[in-house]
């Protein structure tokens, strides 16, 4: 039999006494006995019967994930319009389904820029190339002069430069879009720029009659660019306002600086935008009249590369325009800190 | 090897979570309860002590209050066993 026992030593006035009492324990342990079994068998059951209920749980929970991966599933490159359902949970599900609903927004967006964007670069290479292959079938149906030869030949040169120009125009904003066309940036003095472009844009100009001014300022203004890209940006704004300026018109390109931003207008007395038209004029291969773009020589490139050269330097562009006035094209860079 | 389902991993996580919990929860809840009752015990025999003492000091012979003890009419503990025996050399 078990016990719990105390032994101690008892006193009283005049005497000591041993004293060991002892209780027996059999009933106690009986009793912590069954506690322990009870613990041993319900605690393995409780578990399970947990578990279960876990495993049961997660499945609800984890449920939705298998919903939107078989939305994500059905949408293919030919159906990127279809969404995933919006699962109104107000948790982490409901905003992954909306982020993958905004990547595959973007992703529509992206694929039909690339497709537009082929299909346009298909067009617009198909019609010099169809000119050429008419011009020298006409020259070869029979014996021609030198003279006709030459003037053929002549046509088909200058087919080939408009498009090389758009094949160049084409491979720029190609490397623009996948983003290997990074800017190597430095301080560049913007009045510097635009005095170097002084003489082509002048030339271009002269050769249609128009009369050409610049008012740059007296004192450099810095902004962290590219000079050759800025050269560029330019002198596609110069060159468009050339070709849509009449003879005897006037282009005039002014540079100032205020809040922190060197501003460029490009203004001229040329034809104009009609107001449907402005808010195209940057897309690529956008014209407001196809007849009159071809006639000029244009690729309807240049805006787009302009724009793009305008944001790669952390600017922008724009544009206003009334027909038979004129236009004005704006193009703002933030000055850099020496330049202010 | 293809990693487990989500719904595997958790329910796996949940069950060794629990395992801990549950068997913190009865091994502190056995030692307690085995605790509880020695430490009742124990409180017992001290109270048995205390009134041998005072049936000591009432000038009662060993053998009285073990009958007293016995018969059970004024003390706790009746199955207690009892020894007590005059410390020699005093």
């Amino acid at each position: 039999m078990p016990l719990r026992t105390l032994n101690g030593q008892l006193r009283t006035a005049d005497k000591a006494y041993d004293v060991q009492i002892a209780a027996p324990m059999d009933d106690f342990y009986d009793a912590v006995n069954r506690f322990r079994l009870v613990l041993l068998f319900s605690v393995p059951v409780l578990l399970l019967v947990a578990s279960a209920g876990g495993y049961w749980l997660s499945r609800k929970a984890v449920a939705p994930v298998a919903e939107i991966a078989r939305a994500a599933q059905s949408i293919s490159e030919h159906e990127l319009s279809k969404r995933l359902p919006i699962l109104q949970t107000g948790d982490e599900l409901q905003s992954l389904s909306e982020t993958l609903n905004e990547m595959f927004g973007r992703l529509e967006r992206a694929f039909k820029r690339v497709t537009q964007f082929t299909a346009d670069a298909s067009h617009e290479l198909r019609t010099p190339i169809a000119l050429m292959r008419t011009r020298t079938e006409i020259a070869l149906r029979k014996q021609r002069s030198e003279a006709d030869y030459r003037e053929t030949i002549v046509r088909v040169h200058q087919e080939l430069e408009r498009t090389s120009t758009l094949i160049e125009n084409l491979m720029t904003l190609a490397r623009a879009d996948s983003g290997s066309e990074a800017l190597q940036v430095a301080s560049t003095n913007l009045t510097e720029v635009l005095l170097e472009i002084s003489e082509p844009a002048r030339l271009l100009a002269e050769g249609k009659s128009i009369y050409y001014d610049q008012r740059l300022p007296e004192t450099p203004l810095h902004v962290n660019g590219n000079a050759p890209s800025l050269r560029r940006l330019f002198l596609i704004l110069i060159d468009n306002a050339v070709k849509y300026t009449p003879r005897e018109g006037h282009i005039s390109v002014v540079l100032d600086a205020s809040d922190g931003v060197a501003v460029t207008e490009i203004r001229d007395t040329g034809v104009g935008i009609s107001s449907s038209d402005l808010p195209h004029i940057f897309e690529r291969f956008y014209r407001a009249d196809e007849s009159r773009s071809r006639e000029s020589g244009g690729t309807g490139l240049g805006l787009s590369i302009a724009k793009w050269i305008a944001e790669a330097h952390q600017g922008k562009i724009s544009v206003a325009s009334k027909v038979g006035e004129g236009s004005v094209f704006r193009v703002q860079i933030p000055l850099s800190e020496d330049g202010r | 090897m293809r990693p487990l389902p989500i719904r595997v991993r958790l329910t796996a996580w949940y069950f060794l979570v629990l395992c801990l919990a549950f068997g913190a929860f009865s091994l502190f809840a056995f030692f307690e309860v085995r605790g509880s009752i020695h430490s009742a015990v124990d409180e017992g025999l001290r109270d048995r002590a205390a009134d041998i003492q005072e049936l000591l000091e009432r000038q009662w012979s060993p053998e009285q209050v073990k009958r007293e003890l016995a018969a059970g009419s004024s003390v706790r503990g009746e199955d207690d066993i009892l020894q007590i025996a005059e410390t020699r050399g005093e």
